[in-house]
């Protein structure tokens, strides 16, 4: 009796050219001039880094830019100790989202400059760029962010982002 | 049965290739302002947001998440997706109207298809179940369609012609549109075969 099939593999590729749209061009040629520039949503006025374009919550096209500090606060984070594919970084190391000063959303980056169990939520940190000759058009230009040694956050100011 | 009316319609322009072009969400901001506007419905009342695309088309899984961005999520929507175009989402909000669940919707459809090989992505659609290309690219599968339909004696070549001509005039009169020049019926029967029966 044959055996039955219970499962294929199929392999199969697909090429694709993404292309930046307005908004994110913007954003990432400010980047290469080293600036950090979010919207603001001109109805419930938070500020969007990186910008969309448009604001998730009122729908409603963001078109005022904040110019933003490259400082801010980690509002939660990950220690990664697991080994995978591809990893750039000796774990382990430190995941976090960061709430830049002025900025009403988070975005995902490294922190580096201390030892892994000693990052915590509400620490202050700063962006660590990297040499101005190899910036491009990517936030990989911040090679990480690293304590500034301040005084940790309160949690009531960051609390909605956990 | 409920009376459904189609009040508002917008349309971004479609292109071709363009290096720059929007993306999703700054594709229907636009767009999906001008049809709620025109639509006369306060943006909050509206009862049922229905979108269609592709991941594929996108290249990349959950897609259609980031389009939720361009209506204004806050405080939450009755929001719903499917995996094909707005034809097949307007189908999901005129059953959402029969039920009378709700009494009103905004349907929308989106893609940028210039991203990839269009034949090759939508080949992989043709298999709900392996999630694989069965053979036959969307070309193909649409010749062997209307080929099936020559047969079976339901319409003819130059029928098909006649569908192809009204929609080229219609498209020739639509600034939005891809293709912008009118062909007669007998001028299309003269061009060569992409998939037999179907012309370039």
């Amino acid at each position: 009796m044959t055996e039955p099939v219970t499962m294929i593999t199929t392999p199969m590729e697909l090429t694709y050219q993404y292309t930046v749209g307005p908004v994110e061009t913007q954003f990432q040629r400010r980047l290469k001039e080293g600036r950090i520039v979010g919207q603001r949503c001109p109805v419930c006025q938070h500020v969007y880094v990186p910008p969309r374009g448009a604001c998730p919550a009122d729908g409603v096209p963001t078109e005022e830019d904040v110019e933003l500090p490259d400082r801010g606060i980690v509002t939660t984070f990950c220690v990664v100790n697991v080994p995978f594919l591809g990893q750039k970084i000796e774990p382990p190391y430190v995941a976090a989202h960061i709430l830049l000063d002025g900025a009403d959303i988070t975005f995902q980056h490294l922190i580096l400059g201390c030892p892994a169990d000693e990052v915590r939520m509400g620490m202050r940190v700063e962006a660590v760029w990297k040499p101005r000759e190899e910036w491009t058009f990517s936030m990989e230009n911040i090679d990480h962010f690293k304590p500034t040694g301040e005084p940790d956050a309160p949690f009531e100011s960051y609390r909605h982002f956990t | 049965m409920r009376d459904v009316a189609v009040v508002s319609f917008a349309q971004w322009r479609n292109e071709r290739e363009h290096q720059g072009s929007p993306n999703g969400i700054e594709m229907l901001v636009p767009t999906m302002t001008e049809a709620v506007e025109a639509s006369g419905i306060p943006r909050k009342e509206i009862g049922f947001w229905c979108s269609g695309s592709s991941d594929y088309i996108a290249g990349r899984a959950f897609s259609f998440v980031m389009a939720v961005d361009a209506i204004g999520a806050w405080p939450p929507i009755n929001e719903s997706h499917v995996e094909m175009d707005a034809a097949w989402a307007l189908y999901e909000a005129w059953v959402k109207i029969q039920t009378g669940e709700v009494d009103s919707a905004c349907v929308y459809g989106f893609g940028k298809s210039s991203a990839g090989e269009l034949r090759r992505v939508m080949t992989l659609q043709l298999d709900p179940y392996y999630v694989a290309p069965l053979g036959p690219d969307s070309v193909s599968l649409a010749a062997l369609q209307a080929r099936a339909g020559i047969d079976a004696g339901k319409w003819s070549e130059r029928d098909m012609a006649d569908v192809a001509a009204r929609a080229l005039s219609a498209g020739a009169k639509n600034e939005n549109a891809v293709r912008r020049t009118e062909r007669t019926v007998d001028e299309l029967l003269g061009l060569d075969y992409v998939a037999s029966p179907l012309r370039k």
